[in-house]
């Protein structure tokens, strides 16, 4: 029963050949398919977080829709306000409107058939003035029958990693799914999937699959992951998938070892400055007992 | 109860809130509570239900400042959200003046922590630093702010400086290790070697913490003697609704209770017998010189025009019998571990 599950699931994914990254599916990409192709050893994918302080503010910011044929797209603020979306003639760039909100905004599209639903989500992290709205309301919000939400979503300062767990949850209809199959691909070429819990919940250790790393943040480009699934009620085959970049692990540059041992070295260079004022200050009540016996 | 008991409860609430907020209140609770605390709620803890403003500063330096100066913009557009921050900051000071550090601050409440421990352990306290080392310490703290809030970050933004003096302060502040262990988290515990800046700054927060960690159990409050967020604090410490009056008796000239409490060795609070406001620039609000002052309302700590303390002869002697208790109570004796006898 249960290979019959991940077979199905397997099928229909494979169906939409998801083998690539940016084939015919309805999925948001940060670049034009043919740069992200030739990706990711190039692209500055998952530039949209908050790590974005060196972007120039007042450029606008554009998201590819992957074959956006008969779909629409939508894009939600933090504070739930939902703005439609068309893409730029005979393409399929999606400018974001400014909303002069900080934080995440949620990209949101569909395409639907009388036998199946496809969506499509994403979260941008846009600049601007606070939002007044916690994120968790945004991603906590029901935005499609078949969705997938991060489990928190990563917080400001932050970013997905290789090599960090992450949850998601999977709802359908706002009710957790149930042992279903999700599928984890990344642009550097790995594969994985799990089930699902009783809570609808699964969760992934990123993989750490960059290759070339250099040492620091700046010098090494994120990459994409995509998690998709599959479910049909009703006759209707319902397929989404979330989409966001992550990072190399900072563990690659940075040593806790060296952390502890220049901790250490701090820690002892403390108990010996105490130790010699402790020494002088009792020298010096020593003294100053002995000269008011003299006196 | 006692207001140093009333003060520890205060700062175990604040310590967990600040460094745990996320389990208490949901993952952004820092949305709807205030996103520039003048304490050092460190922003690198994702569990944090708050942030220093103190990283905000360097961020609006480095980020916004410097880019919209270099590209011909008006200071006003350059500045106006450190103002916007800058003015929460304010607001909050008006609620709680100084009492941020002494009641609030996590880094503050572990220094304290690390002085009881080194109490309990036996260890030689020094009660107070000389005038010499006071004067000479005091200083560090307004060249912190200067330096490594507001210059560094804003040579960096001009790209005058590397880009590791963006944030100079946090990449050195004790807290942000604090605070991340505190949850478990070891990845501010590190020694950063993607480039020489990022190295050397590493190690010296790494060298800084473990020397605050062994100085902190014989000292009181290392750290906080040198922190910006004392010299910001003091900026604006005339406006804090949290007052500390002195209404000076010739006796005080003998006494010196109150300079010997004081965990931050503010001599002067015992010599000054001119000024009624003693809210000195290291001073953190933490109320210990009220509590040992043994002439009746010499020393008074007030909210606006309400009394919250005011020195008094019985609640010194009940004060003082207690802490001869707890000081005499030690894990191993008071012989080991070098400390003095009693």
């Amino acid at each position: 029963m249960r290979i019959k599950a991940k077979t199905a699931v397997l099928f229909f994914l494979g169906t939409f050949g998801i083998n690539h990254l940016t084939y015919a599916e309805l999925l948001w990409n940060p670049k034009p398919v043919k740069e992200a192709e030739s990706k990711i050893k190039s692209s500055n994918t998952g530039h949209e977080g908050h790590a974005g302080h060196q972007q120039n503010r007042s450029k606008e910011k554009a998201f590819y829709l992957e074959d956006n044929q008969n779909s629409t797209a939508r894009y939600i603020t933090p504070g739930l306000e939902v703005i439609p979306l068309t893409a730029e003639e005979k393409g399929n760039k999606y400018i974001l409107p400014k909303t002069g909100m900080d934080n995440y905004h949620a990209l949101v599209a569909e395409r639907k058939t009388e036998s199946t639903h496809e969506s499509a989500l994403r979260y941008p992290y846009m600049r601007g003035k606070p939002s007044g709205h916690s994120p968790d309301k945004l991603v906590s919000d029901s935005k499609l029958p078949l969705e997938i939400v991060p489990e928190p979503m990563i917080r400001e300062h932050w970013r997905f990693y290789s090599s960090n767990k992450h949850d998601y949850k999977v709802l359908f209809e706002e009710k957790p799914l149930k042992d279903t199959w999700v599928i984890l691909q990344t642009s550097n070429g790995s594969k994985m999937d799990a089930k699902t819990d009783g809570d609808g919940k699964v969760n992934f250790t990123l993989p750490e699959d960059f290759q070339d790393i250099k040492p620091g943040r700046r010098a090494n480009k994120p990459a994409e992951f995509i998690l998709r699934t599959v479910h049909i009620s009703d006759g209707i085959t319902y397929k989404t998938n979330f989409s966001a970049p992550y990072s190399v692990n900072p563990s690659h540059w940075n040593s806790n070892l060296g952390g502890i041992l220049s901790l250490s070295v701090g820690f002892l260079s403390g108990i010996v400055i105490m130790r010699r004022h402790n020494n002088k200050m009792n020298e010096e009540k020593k003294n100053n007992k002995n000269s008011r016996r003299a006196s | 109860m006692s207001l140093t008991i009333t003060r520890r409860l205060v700062q175990v609430i604040a310590f967990v809130v600040m460094v745990y907020g996320i389990g208490l209140g949901g993952y952004y609770l820092a949305d709807k509570f205030s996103s520039s605390l003048p304490a050092l709620a460190c922003a690198y803890d994702l569990q944090t239900a708050d942030h220093c403003s103190l990283v905000s500063f360097q961020h609006q330096m480095d980020h916004r400042a410097a880019p919209v100066l270099s590209s011909g913009g008006s200071i006003m557009e350059a500045f106006l959200p450190t103002l916007i921050t800058l003015g929460t900051f304010v607001v909050l000071l008006i609620i709680l003046s100084k009492a941020f550090c002494g009641w609030i601050c996590p880094l503050g409440f572990f220094q304290e922590v690390l002085s009881l421990i080194g109490q309990k352990l036996g260890l030689q306290q020094t009660e107070s630093l000389s005038k010499e080392t006071t004067a000479k310490t005091r200083p560090v703290k307004w060249l912190m702010m200067i330096f490594l809030l507001f210059v560094f970050p804003l040579l960096a933004g001009f790209g005058a400086v590397g880009h590791e003096l963006g944030d100079p302060f946090c990449r050195i502040c004790p807290s942000r290790i604090l605070t991340t262990l505190a949850t478990g988290d070891p990845k501010e515990l590190v020694v950063d070697t993607s480039t020489m800046g990022y190295f050397m700054l590493s190690v010296l927060a790494t060298f800084l913490f473990g020397l605050m960690m062994s100085i902190g159990l014989m000292v009181r409050q290392p750290f906080c003697r040198i922190c910006p967020m004392l010299a910001l604090n003091t900026l604006f410490k005339k406006i804090g609704l949290v007052r500390l009056v002195k209404d000076a008796k010739p006796r005080c000239v003998k006494c010196g209770l109150c300079a010997k409490a004081c965990p931050m060795d503010i001599h002067e609070i015992h010599t000054d017998m001119e000024n009624k406001d003693v809210i000195y620039p290291d001073c953190t609000l933490c109320g210990r010189c009220v509590e040992f002052c043994p002439d009746k309302d010499v020393l008074k700590m007030k909210y606006a025009f309400f009394p919250i303390l005011s020195a008094d002869p019985a609640y010194f002697k009940k004060r003082k019998k207690a802490q001869t208790q707890w000081e005499k109570i030690t894990l191993f004796g008071s012989k080991t571990f070098g400390s003095k006898k009693k």
